[in-house]
């Protein structure tokens, strides 16, 4: 059994030889001794010719020490460096060897205090960066510290004998054994996951550090490519004169190479271009995945020899057709040069043509007459060329699918967009180099933040494309506002400002908001007590993250006869949730249920179709879809998936997200019975189940559709006295529409009485009301100012002795 | 005594794991120095025309385009192989520099301390007389 104390004994000398100078010193102090032994002998030189030798045995002297001395310090600089690279290869799995033991930045964390690895940890650099990385404040560190707690020892961690003990392996020891660690953590917000995330960033790039200051080993040498590789090959001169770098169009770093995925990814394509006929590779995937990525790590693989042997030395060329159109104006010269290039192709023997978005290339030679498939075809299935092609999956499915026999020579590769750790995996690298660009620090939820952010709320691209994106418009947001570390909240204000949707931990105002959500929306909505409260409730679930993320933020299907409040709470949801009524977009579903509903609905390949193009215009916003039971079964199959994923395809095959939106779909259906329940004087909440019964057994809405909503909200008609306050909530517009005009306004109490006798009406609701407002007080003042009765700045006074009865009864 | 302790460790060291860490940069590079030259695939295509430079023999006899057919053929491998040749010549030298350079890394180490030390003295014999 080898324990920690035991195993570290191994790097003492080096750790002795750091206390005394550590490796940057010894770097400084090597790169002085030689410019000194350099000037001392350049001294002596000069001295010898020009100076006729005088001081020239003294500064032979200063030659020969500093010599020596640089030459002790070569020594001992080989000497750390045994230490300070020791198990690395076995480390990054370059070797199967000596898989046991502990590595240097272990034995460095904890050497000086063995007996507590939990304050050797908090005190070293790597630690400290560690629990920055992961949010944790020198305050908790601090007070961990000095509190009386458990101490681990090293003699406690008995090493794995199949496995390095690297820093990941303490720090998850560490938080494992001794709880008040996991608590300090806690109560500084930092979960498990955090932590050991943070942990593996920091010491991941360590590893990649070393590994890259290591020039010597075979895993770097070999990324040279070697010379006269191609000469065996003949020359692409056609091609040459057509090509782009590949980098161009990269996404991220090849450092996600290494990545299982993409590595099960390179081995796919590699093994699809060894094929002995039709070695032509498709790659699907979302613009930004990083199928470009892909392609350039084969590319590396085959000029450093490490890919299969039957396609080393290949040669890639990516195709600019972007050029290769603009300098062409007439169909046989660009079908001449198409021909070239793939003859060439043959001839040279090691080609890989490249070919970005395949769909978009055929399309633009169909409109200058040439039909790709079939000028290419005879090379697609020659042994001596290959071609990678990358395409999105909507124009795979609608226009290459189409193609039959043409596809069928391509051997297809989905390429998947990384789920979320695996985007935070990316991002880890990517933040590091813009900290440098931005001057600031990230911290490890930052970037879970980033990838969740990015995923929940940016629309437009596919993850790691879009959350690279964001990255950097947060630290570039973060250098405007002076703030130079990065948290998660900082991510979430941003977003939120960027988007309008409130997004992370909710702050003090919004919690308010929530918390009286009923109140707010009674603001703007009289009555409907019951349907305010489920309102309330679910949108308190949606915001708390209790809900699903792939789901649109709320959804409602609002039942109840017409002018009960319906769009009135949908405006008010608008307002409350994303700042203002013009986020609320109708669609009058009644224009959905001729035979055509579906394409004007999601489009027909020509047009974009309504809801896609209301998406994407206004991704963050209340989308009400009225008199919703009018439209045709179809366009409601297309609301089960909108309402069950968030997500569904247009007629162009592109993937449209409404997970930022609130669906409320409004209907009338089941209003009469609504309206008899009330009438019968029964209590509408016991009946809603008898409601929504009846609803299903007319057919109007099948029950799978009424359970995608998180909430069918049942609208009452209106009292006298809801009617009285709405006719109230009427007159106060009414008031400030006059102010406007430069008058006062008085309706006095009588007046109002009696109006609201003739407005109500159980059945229609509020609309009534609105019309006998507008056909009696509206009327009586446009009489007054038409006549010249009133004056700009005086005050319009009605009562109900200014009324005939026939005024009254218009 | 920390000094000393190191300098203990160091001769230990420098006498016995040093010299496995040696071995095994030395044969880094030596396998760096093949695959910089390329010299197995130059070996392997070291008669081959030059970028497959090579004229077509025509679909019919032809003495004229069988005559350039050979004569292109010929001065196409002639290039190609002088080219290759001279590569594989200094790769072949450079495999041979890398590993007598190794040898010399070798002694060079295994004297560098008393090197270290007759420099050391030299150098303040000179200052101080």
């Amino acid at each position: 059994m080898n324990t920690l104390r035991d195993d570290i004994q191994q790097y003492r000398p080096a750790i002795q030889l750091d206390a005394l100078a550590s490796r940057k010193t010894l770097h400084g102090v090597r790169i002085f001794l030689f410019l000194v032994f350099a000037c001392a002998g350049a001294g002596y030189l000069a001295s010898t010719y020009f100076l006729s030798g005088q001081y020239s045995q003294q500064l032979l002297g200063v030659g020969f020490v500093s010599l020596a001395l640089w030459l002790e310090q070569i020594l001992a600089f080989a000497y750390s460096n045994s230490f300070y690279f020791r198990k690395l290869n076995s480390l990054l799995g370059l070797s199967e060897k000596n898989k046991t033991g502990t590595t240097y930045d272990v034995a460095e964390v904890i050497w000086h205090n063995q007996e507590d690895m939990a304050e050797a940890f908090c005190n070293s650099e790597l630690g400290s960066l560690v629990l920055f990385r992961a949010g944790t404040n020198q305050t908790a560190i601090t007070e961990y510290l000095t509190n009386a707690r458990q101490q681990l020892t090293a003699d406690t961690i008995i090493l794995p004998e199949d496995e390095i003990f690297s820093l990941i392996g303490l720090g998850k020891h560490i938080f494992k054994h001794d709880t008040a660690f996991a608590n300090m953590l806690a109560h500084s917000g930092v979960t498990q996951e955090t932590f050991l995330g943070a942990l593996r960033w920091v010491v991941g790039s360590v590893h990649q550090e070393k590994r890259a200051a290591r020039w010597w080993s075979q895993d770097n040498l070999s990324r040279t490519k070697g010379i006269g590789r191609e000469w065996s090959y003949g020359y692409a001169y056609l091609l040459q004169k057509f090509a782009r770098d590949i980098r161009s169009s990269a996404v991220f770093s090849t450092l996600s190479a290494n990545t299982p995925y993409a590595l099960e990814k390179i081995a796919e394509i590699e093994s699809s271009l060894a094929r002995v006929k039709e070695a032509n590779v498709l790659l699907i995937g979302e613009a930004g995945v990083g199928k470009v990525d892909l392609v350039m790590a084969v590319q590396s693989r085959m000029q450093t020899g490490k890919s299969l042997a039957s396609i080393r030395g290949q040669q890639m060329i990516v195709l600019d057709t972007n050029r290769l159109f603009a300098t062409h104006q007439d169909r046989q010269s660009l079908e001449l040069t198409i021909l070239g290039m793939f003859e060439e192709a043959v001839l040279a023997g090691n080609i890989v043509i490249v070919i970005e978005n395949l769909s978009v290339f055929m399309r633009e030679a169909e409109n200058m007459g040439i039909f790709i498939p079939e000028l290419i075809d005879q090379y697609l299935a020659a042994p001596n060329v290959h071609i990678i092609a990358t395409d999105t999956p909507g124009s795979y499915h609608t226009y290459l699918e189409t193609k039959g026999g043409f596809v069928r020579r391509f051997t297809e590769v989905l390429i998947d967009a990384p789920d979320l750790s695996a985007t935070t995996r990316v991002l880890q690298a990517v933040a590091l180099q813009y900290e440098v660009t931005y001057e600031s620090f990230f911290t490890y939820s930052a970037l879970q933040a980033l990838t969740t952010a990015a995923d929940r709320y940016v629309v437009e691209g596919v993850l790691p494309d879009k959350a690279i994106a964001l990255l950097i418009d947060v630290a570039s947001a973060a250098k405007q506002q002076g703030s130079t570390i990065i948290t998660q909240d900082f991510v979430y204000k941003v977003v939120s400002e960027k988007t309008g949707v409130p997004a992370g931990p909710i702050s003090d105002n919004e919690r308010e908001t929530l918390l009286h959500l009923k109140d707010k929306l009674h603001q703007h909505v009289v009555g409907q007590e019951v349907a305010l409260s489920a309102i309330a409730r679910t949108m308190r679930r949606a915001r708390a993250g209790i809900q699903a993320p792939d789901k649109p933020l709320g959804s409602f299907l609002f039942l109840g006869p017409t002018g009960v409040g319906k769009t009135e709470t949908a405006k008010a949801l608008a307002t409350v949730f994303f700042g203002g009524e013009d986020k609320l977009e109708r669609i009058d579903m009644s224009e959905f249920s001729g035979g055509d509903a579906v394409s004007k609905l999601i489009g027909d390949g020509a047009s974009a179709g309504i809801l896609p193009t209301i998406l994407r215009e206004h991704p963050y916003s209340v989308i009400l879809l009225d008199e919703f039971e009018k439209a045709d079964q179809s366009v409601h199959d297309i609301f089960l998936q909108v309402l069950d994923e968030g997500v569904f395809t247009d007629s162009r095959g592109a993937k449209v997200n409404a997970r930022n939106t609130i669906i409320i779909a409004t209907s009338n259906a089941g209003s009469q019975l609504i309206l008899n329940t009330v009438s019968q004087r029964k209590e509408l909440a016991t009946l809603s189940a008898e409601i929504i019964d009846s609803i299903i057994k007319a057919g109007i809405y099948r029950p799978e559709l009424i359970n995608r909503f998180d909430s069918t909200i049942i609208f009452e008609p209106l009292s006298v006295g809801e009617q009285t306050e709405v006719a109230s909530l009427m007159i106060g517009a009414l008031y400030q529409r006059v102010k406007e005009r430069g008058y006062q306004l008085n309706v006095k109490e009588d007046l109002l009485t009696v109006l609201v006798e003739k407005g109500y009406n159980p059945e229609f609701g509020a609309r009534p009301m609105q019309r006998v407002l507008q056909d009696v007080i509206e009327e009586k003042i446009a009489q007054k100012i038409i006549s010249g009765t009133v004056q700009k700045g005086d005050s319009i006074k009605l009562e109900l002795a200014d009324f005939t009865e026939a005024e009254l009864n218009v | 005594m920390l000094f000393l302790s190191i300098v203990h460790h160091y001769f230990l060291w420098h006498y016995s794991r040093a010299l496995g860490e040696i071995f095994s940069t030395w044969k880094n590079l030596i396998w760096f120095v093949g695959h910089f030259f390329s010299l197995r695939q130059l070996a392997a295509s070291w008669f081959s025309p030059w970028k497959r430079t090579i004229q077509s023999r025509g679909e019919k006899w032809n003495l004229e385009d069988l005559a350039g057919y050979i004569i292109v053929n010929i001065v196409s491998r002639l290039v190609g192989t002088v080219i290759r040749t001279t590569i594989i010549f200094l790769g072949v030298t450079s495999v041979l520099t890398t590993i007598i350079g190794g040898l010399f890394v070798y002694v060079f180490w295994i004297l560098a301390p008393f090197v270290l030390i007759a420099l050391l003295g030299l150098g303040i014999t000179l200052l101080f007389t």
